[in-house]
């Protein structure tokens, strides 16, 4: 009984962790447009709007993980999942 | 006491773990947040012109869907600008489509640019993640807000240089119903934070 409460609790955490990381995942957006600034701070002054000449190419990529990031990721989701784990067990005290 | 300090325990485990983690992926999906990076606003960049389809074509108004039935394609169209470092803006989701919404309305007269991204920063494909693979012919539609459909066929694909400043053909205005689709393309740069390469995708109108 214990050994399966054992298992429910790191279920419950390895659910809530893949349920996390697929919400961030599905919203993960590129923050170029996020914050509208005034023309005027533009340091172009090159762009012609009526002729379209001067526009630079859109950056469209970000690239994938790299290995730090992934390794950080890893170590974050342990954490939050023991620590989930850890509250379970002290609720289940009480 | 000891039910208290796991407690306390736990809840630092879970926020740091959240703090680091939404930091990371924060982070790691942001291609371009330097200074500048941010889209300027409209106030002294003229809106896009509604210039009147070339003959023979109905003209078209506010794009609202893009389609490539060949690449299993469909999306929603957003509307971007410039950004302050003088590029096209893209789309804040890396499933939506942008328009270049200061160049010509897609069916209309002149190159309208609709952007895409590749992939994001978890590695998870981007709506433009096929566009490689477009093929000459292959049909292109375009819905807009009213519903009416403009069809393009593609007449061909090249890469350019992510440093390129000779884009006035890319946004030109005027002329021919061109419809060109950027997404990009070849080895990521790790200093700037970009692909070095982008894929352009030309079409004409058919429809």
């Amino acid at each position: 009984m214990k050994t399966m409460n054992h298992m429910a609790r790191w279920g419950m955490a390895g659910a809530f962790m893949t349920l996390a990381l697929l919400f961030a995942s599905a919203f993960t957006v590129h923050a170029q447009t996020t914050t509208d600034q005034n023309a005027s701070t533009t340091n172009t002054g090159t762009i012609n709007t009526t002729t379209g000449t001067g526009v630079g190419l859109p950056n469209t990529g970000a690239g994938g993980f790299s290995g730090a990031n992934i390794a950080v990721i890893l170590v974050s989701a342990a954490a939050i999942a023991y620590g989930i784990r850890l509250a379970s067990r002290h609720y289940s005290y009480e | 006491m000891k039910g208290k300090k796991t407690f306390f325990i736990a809840v630092l485990l879970i926020a740091g773990g959240l703090l680091s983690l939404g930091y990371t992926l924060y982070h790691s999906v942001i291609a371009d947040t330097g200074p500048g990076s941010q889209e300027v606003s409209s106030s002294t960049l003229a809106a896009a012109a509604g210039q009147a389809p070339p003959a023979n074509f109905p003209e078209m108004n506010h794009p609202a869907e893009l389609s490539i039935p060949s690449l299993g394609i469909d999306a929603k169209v957003v509307d971007v600008g410039v950004t302050a470092k003088g590029a096209m803006a893209v789309p804040k989701s890396f499933q939506q489509v942008g328009w270049y919404k200061y160049g010509a309305m897609p069916g209309n007269s002149g190159s309208a640019v609709l952007a895409g991204h590749v992939d994001n920063g978890l590695s998870l494909a981007g709506v433009f993640k096929k566009l490689k693979n477009i093929g000459v012919g292959d049909a292109i539609s375009v819905t807009d807000d009213a519903g009416d459909v403009a069809t393009f066929e593609v007449t061909g694909t090249s890469s350019l240089d992510y440093k390129s400043s000779d884009t006035s053909a890319i946004f030109k205005k005027g002329g021919p119903a061109v419809l060109t689709l950027i997404t990009c393309d070849g080895d990521w740069v790790q200093s700037d934070k970009t692909y070095d390469a982008r894929l352009i995708v030309t079409a004409t109108r058919v429809k």
